[in-house]
């Protein structure tokens, strides 16, 4: 283990505000102050004070509650997409980097279609097919990462495949599978480590966008996009409201990209 | 040459397969044109008539061929809801979409391309540390929560604009770029944000490769070997992400469209989400599929221009 | 009859960029003549390519420390303003770098950068004598099909074809000296002998003075009348090169000899 001071600053402080968010999360999913769909009247849009630290929504319930909700709903949506996309993507990629020929030609043509298609747009087509709700817009994004991280393993792979280890493990008889996923998989996993955690923010990023148009989590299940969508209605009267789902949003992905780049740095 | 007819062909093909895959996923899915003009109270009979009058029970194919047909001609079909052309119902928001995505693209140019040789140029300093923890907490910011915060601060505070207004291009031209310019900066700043951070860091790995030595050894000055060599090859990358970006400024202005209460194409993709009105949300995500890729195609000539070394066989 | 052209005296660089200063020219003095080419041989990081930078102007100055005089024509140029030496770069002072590959811009077309030092000393020229003055330099540099060459760019052309673009570039306002610093280090063999024979050509013709460095003996030997032996940034042995050659004085220098392969001892030329 590295003495925490000989890692960079961005990397120090990406850990740090990662570590509360994280923290914050779990503490969200065991325990909120007030019951997040619990609505008050007499609370309607209650500045932030000592009973609600971060005030009240329209509904009168807890702004602080629903946000650790939210974060928690957002957090495992994401998860969720990268999930699916990096199985996948990590799957394809192997496989067309690795055998290449006419599978790989004919997986990377699907894959280039797939990449020109923007996400948002195919979380549309299925939410428009399928109907709202947070397990479609998982499937759409999820489906939509698949391309960007197959890419990369395949890269990979194409690097690994002609190497002399690879090959004198061929000669000694090793399957494909097994050289595929215990010779060269592990040796791609640093690369892979950099591009999880931007696909992470770019899935926290869609998804708060999804909620926020109101075709993600559904009310009155919380969520930090459509909780903004929600607080611009009564933006001048409870700035608060937008502020703080809006700052977790921020600090969540502001955390991963530090990591991500104190990663790459060293 | 070969390169573009290359590129080129790859695009038709991804053009058709996304237009085919639409089609697809629209024509599986319950209801169709004939149940949306009668109803759902009507009698089976009818439907089964209006159908083979529609043309709607003939071939998968057959009709996804006349549908592509269609499509290249500017005929979009006919909404369920408003019974009305799609095209007449697009073609007046298009323009409003278009012009913020350009309006977008031209401040990230406008803006990061300065500031991110600037920083380059002055890596390590104290001016360039600051400019960029901004620029990290930039890229941190969703775009329709920076448009919450400017409607707050430039709307609600110091009344620049109105909240929920919005002009139409066609009534007074300079007051709807006017209504755009906030909406566009939010959109721009999040791009702008990215593509300085990589333009630094390209532009300071450039600086330090051998060329560069000998571009000095030549007699240049460091504004010359900046403008005539770094900066050059430093954008090399920084075109590929523009590219992209201009892709995604156009889908996330559907987003944007939202905040600022703007009539463009988000809001009738959306609108038409809701009330299952599939023709306007088919030809409505062709088109922007269709821009993306285009542009795509577009940025990958750029981008052979720019770097001679890309060929055929490369990549 | 001595012609001097350019004289360093007790040059001294030392590297800042770490925690402890690090020495890598101590009390270097030479002087090199006109029309006459000096070897410099040593082993990678004894110094020499320092010295070849220092003279070139290309140091870069803020992390290290300089001490000494470098006289070209009697004007000294360690310590001279940056404009003063942009002047001298490129038009009096040309330089060859030892990594053909990569010392080319790789977006610009081979023309461009040949004639990038006319553009900078010669603004008066149009663009008609530039292409004439390129084109002619490309064909002293022994290339075929200048013309086709003109229009390429630097990764279409092979490493010996890349190292003679630059000595074109280098050449092309007819410097007084030319630096080459390691310039065969990358290329095969016979394109090493090629190129050593090319800068013997323009030393000849256009009586240009050449700095030769390299860490190769053999090559030194065949192209420069005097050797300077370089060792942990000071100058071990300087001499005639057949005399340091037959009779070594040093240990390292006999050591240097002594690496040379056999087979490339034997070969005349």
């Amino acid at each position: 283990m590295k003495k925490w001071k000989a890692y960079p600053v961005n990397f120090r402080i990406g850990a740090v505000i990662t570590g509360i968010m994280l923290l914050l999360i779990v503490i969200g999913f065991f325990y909120t102050p007030y019951n997040p769909t619990a609505m008050d009247n007499s609370a309607k849009l209650a500045a932030p004070g000592l009973r609600h630290i971060m005030g009240c929504d329209n509904f009168g319930r807890d702004i602080f509650s629903r946000v650790l909700k939210g974060m928690g709903n957002t957090f495992l949506i994401a998860l969720a997409t990268v999930v699916i996309g990096v199985v996948c993507g990590t799957v394809v990629g192997a496989f067309t980097g690795y055998y290449g020929g006419w599978l790989d030609e004919v997986l990377m043509r699907v894959n280039d279609v797939v990449f020109a298609f923007p996400s948002i747009l195919l979380a549309l087509v299925f939410v428009s097919i399928f109907g709202t709700g947070k397990y479609n817009v998982v499937l759409a994004l999820g489906i939509a990462f698949i391309p960007s991280f197959a890419r990369i393993v395949r890269g990979e792979f194409i690097k690994y495949r002609d190497m002399d280890y690879v090959k004198s493990a061929r000669l000694a008889g090793v399957s494909n599978l097994r050289i595929i996923f215990v010779h060269i998989l592990p040796n791609t996993l640093t690369v892979m480590l950099s591009s999880v955690m931007i696909g992470f923010n770019n899935a926290v990023l869609a998804e708060a966008g999804m909620s926020y148009l109101g075709i993600g989590v559904q009310p009155p299940d919380a969520s930090l996009g459509s909780m903004l969508s929600e607080a611009q209605t009564y933006l001048f009267s409870a700035p608060n409201y937008a502020v703080f789902p809006g700052l977790m949003i921020i600090l969540m992905v502001l955390g991963f990209s530090l990591l991500a780049d104190g990663i790459k740095e060293r | 040459m070969k390169y573009a007819a290359k590129k080129l062909v790859t695009m038709l093909i991804t053009l058709l397969s996304i237009s085919f895959l639409v089609y697809f996923a629209f024509d599986i899915i319950p209801g169709d044109a004939a149940l949306a003009a009668l109803g759902t109270d009507s009698t089976p009979e009818r439907l089964e008539a209006l159908r083979e009058q529609l043309g709607l029970n003939r071939p998968f194919l057959e009709r996804y061929f006349e549908w592509l047909a269609n499509f290249v001609r500017g005929d979009f079909g006919v909404s369920y809801k408003y019974k009305m052309p799609v095209a007449d119902m697009i073609s007046s928001k298009l323009p409003i979409t278009v012009m913020m995505a350009l309006i977008s693209f031209a401040m990230m140019v406008v803006v990061s391309l300065p500031l991110g040789v600037y920083t380059a140029m002055n890596s390590g300093r104290r001016i360039d540390r600051l400019i960029m923890v901004v620029n990290q907490i930039m890229m941190s910011v969703p775009h329709f929560f920076m448009g919450i915060v400017l409607t707050y601060i430039f709307g609600l505070v110091l009344k620049l604009f109105t909240p929920g207004g919005f002009v139409s291009y066609e009534t007074d031209f300079w007051r709807f770029i006017s209504y755009l310019i906030f909406p566009c900066i939010a959109i721009a700043l999040p791009k702008i944000a990215m593509s300085v951070k990589l333009l630094r860091g390209s532009c300071i790995e450039e600086a330090a490769k051998d060329y560069v030595r000998t571009a000095y050894s030549k007699g240049n000055d460091t504004r010359g070997v900046l403008y005539k060599h770094v900066l050059r090859n430093a954008m090399i990358p920084v075109i590929t992400l523009w590219g992209m970006t201009l892709a995604d400024m156009l889908v996330g202005s559907i987003v944007i469209e939202q905040v600022f209460n703007i009539p463009g194409i988000g809001r009738i993709l959306l609108t038409s989400i809701s009330y299952r009105d599939y023709p306007v949300v088919e030809a409505v995500i062709v088109l922007i599929a269709a821009v993306v890729i285009v542009t795509n195609f577009c940025v990958d000539i750029i981008y052979q221009i720019a770097d001679p070394r890309i060929s055929v066989g490369g990549r | 009859m001595e012609d001097l052209l350019l004289e360093i005296k007790d040059l001294n660089i030392e590297f800042h960029d770490h925690d402890a200063p690090e020495r890598v020219v101590s009390g270097l003095s030479m002087r090199l003549n006109r029309g006459e080419i000096l070897g410099i041989v040593g082993e990678s990081g004894s110094g020499k390519s320092m010295t070849a930078m220092a003279i070139a102007g290309l140091l870069r100055r803020h992390d290290m420390k300089i001490s000494g005089e470098i006289y070209f024509e009697g004007t000294e140029i360690l310590h001279a303003g940056r404009s003063e030496l942009r002047r001298l770069q490129g038009d009096d002072i040309g330089i060859i770098f030892q990594e053909p590959m990569t010392s080319l811009n790789p977006v610009k077309k081979i023309g461009w950068q040949v004639e990038e030092s006319l553009r900078i000393h010669r603004p008066q020229l149009s663009r008609e004598q530039r292409y004439a003055l390129a084109i002619e330099c490309l064909k002293s540099v022994e290339l075929d099909e200048p013309e086709v060459i003109y229009k390429k760019y630097p990764h279409e052309l092979s490493g010996g074809m890349r190292q003679r673009v630059m000595t074109a570039s280098a050449m092309i306002c007819d410097p007084r000296l030319l630096i080459a610093d390691e310039p065969t280090t990358a290329l095969d063999v016979t394109i090493q002998l090629q190129i050593v024979k090319l800068l013997q050509k323009l030393n000849r013709e256009k009586n240009t003075s050449i700095l030769f460095i390299s860490h190769d003996l053999s090559l030194v030997r065949k192209l420069c009348g005097r050797i300077l032996v370089m060792h942990d940034g000071r100058v071990v042995e300087e001499g005639d090169s057949h005399e340091i050659f037959t009779h070594p004085r040093q240990a390292y220098t006999k050591e240097l000899i002594g690496a040379i392969p056999r087979m490339e001892k034997l070969q005349q030329f």
